[in-house]
């Protein structure tokens, strides 16, 4: 029996996995695969698998690993720059010849939608020496995540699949087809295996060895691994892969060159069945290769087919490794190539339009604890600097900042690079330059990711720090999954002391003079020291939020404010509205009534109006 | 209209406005209406207040094979719930593009430090647009979802309405525009549980 219906990249992820029996699910949550948790959530007591909320990549991976060693199939979902954190266990996943069916998704991203950058990590590929599958759309993904589950046992390795950003959120119909039920818990068991896990000296040379022979084994079976499309008898071979196989297939087709062009599809990229692309290569004069990134498929095709092939191959030489491949890029490619044979394109349908259009990238919700956290920072830092006599713009303080909803615009901090970056590159400042007026910020997802190790090294090394935790009870870029302070299973307190924090500030976010008054304090201090500032994310209210929201209004007495507009211009807040007459006003529609707007207001101007407040 | 066989789609606005869950409608509506179609969400990285839009590429094929976005100068029809997300999509549309948009522009949060975003050195959207050669059907979607709805929540509702009416439109159909508009609102009263129906007394609006 089959079942139709719209779904993204994402479902496709999740449905197939589930249809595939899967047992074992572990992840860290990264857009853009970041909803496919929340998708197999729905169903983890009727489906009855298991799921690893991992606090990091690296131990996700490591989990996958152990589970498919017990022969449960075994799903592995990341975002692209996760794989780095990964990339220490799954360099040794292929040589333990797992059991039950490894699968690895991972959402990369072309042109950083969704991301501090467009690393490819598609050469992870070859160093993993596992197989990659990368599928050309919605129902694609489907098809491979559960036909990986089958290649993975048949071959012993772990599957990866890459499901870039424009493939996990477009939507199309999906169909499920095949089921299989998911193997019960009691039929999985551990068989002690030191030839393939005792992995050393010359077990290790000789598991390497064994991998290798079965990779390429694979990949000389592999022999429809790719589609064609157009004219077989043309001279002219465009090849690709991924989310660039519909872009060609629509430029050629709307340019009218299905006569002229022969199109290669190639669904699994690493390791390359050549003989695909030799027989492809047989009559054409030219190949152009098109993907995006670096030219991942065009270096496996240039270094497999060296000598092989007689025709000219080009890729990266007229595209870019930068961004995502528009339909321009490679329509403007095949204009300039066919201008012989496109009929004069007409231009009487198109407007030539100039816009002057800012960016609009969003910002901290209404009643984001963040907001108000970043407000007593500036301050705290700015009435330092006043005190230390630091008057230039130059010797404001630096703020290190981290992955997450604290990193969104109005981009507060001065850096965003990766997970712990904050705490990270501060140390490096800090230890250098102690006199400097620095903190270091990060979310408590971030801390428990890799943060408390670096904490902790900033303790063993005596540097003087002062790291606030922005602490919101959710990982809540990516979807609202738990974090360790969602539930009572840590006590943070006592974990900080236990490292080797001394000092530690408890503060509520949306009382900025409490964080800038714990900012002040501590940096009075030598050490290590930690602020946690406590606020739940606006989008995640508890009992007490909503309470709030119903109960509570807030206004601006105008005859008492002076338009210093610290609560309009500098806490920024999207609910605070300016009137036609000039005053301000607070918009009740948009107000979550956090009350972080009182805090601010020098004037006491605003009034919460609370009718149940003890 | 344009003969073609594929209609390209922008519904814009901003995080908050509505526009993931109208995509979704949408989608069903097209689907059970006889189309092919795909669509995809950019909503950035921020929760809310940043530029959103869903591109739809909708066929009367059944198999066809289009890219994941809308080609430059092939935007068919433009639905913005905001005139700046509207003036953001403009250039990739061509002479027949169908354009409907809510009038009211919405404050850039982040610009609040430095210059307001409706500074001299910066036209307003609206002025851009009305240079557009476009014929562009101004709309208040906010404010009509409020007088009816009691909640400006309810925009994306009409928005809505005006999909329908511009993709039959440009798929020239002679359809019965009652039935379609019966039918949408069945999906979208089922599939958004939180939509409000028009209330009876406007007075009550909020």
């Amino acid at each position: 029996m089959t079942d139709t219906r719209f779904g993204d990249g994402n479902d496709a992820i999740a449905w197939a996995a589930q249809d595939a029996g899967v047992n074992y699910i572990a992840h860290y949550p990264g857009s853009p695969v970041n909803r496919v948790i929340n998708v197999l959530e729905e169903q983890e007591l009727e489906q009855k698998y298991i799921i690893n909320h991992a606090l990091n990549e690296h131990i996700a991976a490591l989990s996958v690993m152990g589970a498919s060693l017990c022969g449960a199939r075994s799903l592995l979902i990341m975002k692209h720059v996760g794989l780095n954190i990964a990339a220490d266990p799954l360099n040794y996943s292929a040589v333990t010849q797992i059991k039950g069916g490894m699968v690895i998704v991972i959402g990369t991203d072309p042109g950083a939608r969704t991301s501090t950058g467009e690393e490819d990590v598609h050469w992870y590929a070859p160093q993993f020496n596992l197989p990659l599958l990368e599928p050309t759309g919605v129902q694609g993904i489907y098809h491979f995540v559960q036909q990986a589950f089958d290649i993975s046992e048949q071959i012993r390795l772990p599957v990866l699949i890459f499901v870039p950003g424009r493939l996990a959120y477009q939507s199309s119909l999906v169909t499920r087809s095949q089921t299989r039920s998911n193997m019960p818990l009691q039929e999985f068991s551990f068989q002690k295996d030191p030839d393939n896990l005792i992995n050393v000296g010359k077990r290790a040379v000789n598991n390497h060895r064994e991998h290798i022979l079965r990779l390429q084994k694979f990949q000389e079976n592999s022999i429809d691994r790719f589609s064609t499309h157009f004219n077989t008898l043309a001279s002219f071979g465009v090849v690709t892969r991924g989310a660039s196989y519909s872009i060609c297939y629509e430029v050629i087709n709307s340019l009218g060159l299905n006569d002229n062009i022969h199109l290669l599809n190639i669904e699994l990229t690493y390791p390359l069945n050549i003989n695909s692309v030799i027989n492809f290569a047989q009559n054409k004069q030219k190949i152009i290769i098109i993907e995006d990134q670096d030219g991942f498929l065009e270096t496996m095709i240039k270094r497999e087919a060296f000598g092989l092939i007689n025709c000219a191959v080009h890729g990266k030489d007229h595209f870019p490794v930068w961004g995502e491949l528009s339909d321009t890029l490679i329509r403007d490619f095949f204009i300039r190539e066919f201008n012989q044979v496109i009929e004069a394109i007409s231009n009487e349908n198109s407007l030539d339009i100039k816009i002057n259009c800012p960016e609009r990238p969003g910002s901290f919700c209404e009643g984001c604890p963040h907001r108000s956290s970043f407000y007593g920072i500036d301050k705290a830092l700015n009435d330092i600097r006043q005190q230390q006599g630091k008057h230039s713009p130059a010797s404001i303080g630096i703020i290190g900042g981290d992955i997450g909803c604290s990193s969104l615009p109005p981009h507060r901090t001065d850096w965003l690079l990766c997970m712990n970056a904050g705490i990270g590159m501060s140390q490096g400042i800090a230890h250098l330059l102690p006199e400097q007026n620095l903190v270091s910020t990060g979310g408590e997802g971030s801390l428990f990711h890799g943060g408390l190790i670096a904490l902790q090294s900033a303790v063993e090394n005596t540097i003087n720090l002062t790291h606030i935790i922005f602490d919101n009870r959710s990982v809540a870029m990516t979807g609202h999954q738990d974090s360790p302070t969602s539930s009572d299973k840590v006590d943070l307190e006592k974990l900080l002391q236990a490292i080797g924090v001394d000092h530690i500030f408890i503060v509520g976010a949306f009382k900025s003079s409490h964080v800038t008054h714990a900012i002040k304090e501590a940096q009075k201090i030598q050490g290590v020291k930690v602020i946690w500032v406590q606020g739940d994310c606006a989008l995640q209210p508890n009992k007490e939020a909503l309470r709030r929201f119903k109960e509570r209004k807030l206004f601006i007495h105008n005859e008492l404010c002076d338009n210093c507009s610290l609560c309009f211009d500098t806490l920024q807040c999207p609910a605070i509205i300016k009137t036609v007459q000039d005053t301000l006003e607070i918009d009740l529609h948009r107000c979550r009534r956090c009350t972080a707007c009182l805090d601010v207001c020098p004037n006491n101007a605003i009034e919460v109006d609370d009718c149940h407040e003890e | 209209m344009k003969n073609s066989s594929n209609c390209n789609l922008i519904i814009s606005g901003i995080g908050g406005q509505g526009i993931n869950s109208l995509a979704r409608v949408l989608a069903n509506f097209f689907y059970q209406s006889g189309y092919s179609c795909q669509f995809t969400i950019h909503k950035g990285g921020a929760q809310s207040l940043g530029s959103v839009y869903a591109e739809f590429r909708i066929s009367n094929e059944k198999q066809a094979i289009l890219g994941p976005g809308i080609p430059e100068k092939q935007l068919d029809v433009l639905i913005a719930l905001e005139p700046w997300e509207a003036l953001r999509h403009i250039p990739l549309a061509h002479a027949d593009t169908i354009v409907y948009i809510e009038q009211e522009a919405m404050p850039f949060f982040t610009e609040r430090r430095s210059e307001p975003i409706t500074d001299k050195e910066l036209e307003s959207p609206l002025a851009q647009l009305q240079r557009v050669p476009l014929s562009i059907h101004w709309q208040s979607y906010r404010n009509t979802a409020l007088k009816n709805n009691g909640s400006i929540k309810m925009a994306n509702y009409y928005a809505g309405l005006d999909c329908l009416n511009a993709i039959d439109q440009f798929f020239i159909h002679t359809s019965d525009n009652n039935s379609q508009s019966v039918f949408f609102d069945k999906l979208f009263f089922q599939q958004i549980k939180k939509a409000r129906p028009v209330i009876e007394n406007n007075h009550d609006a909020d």
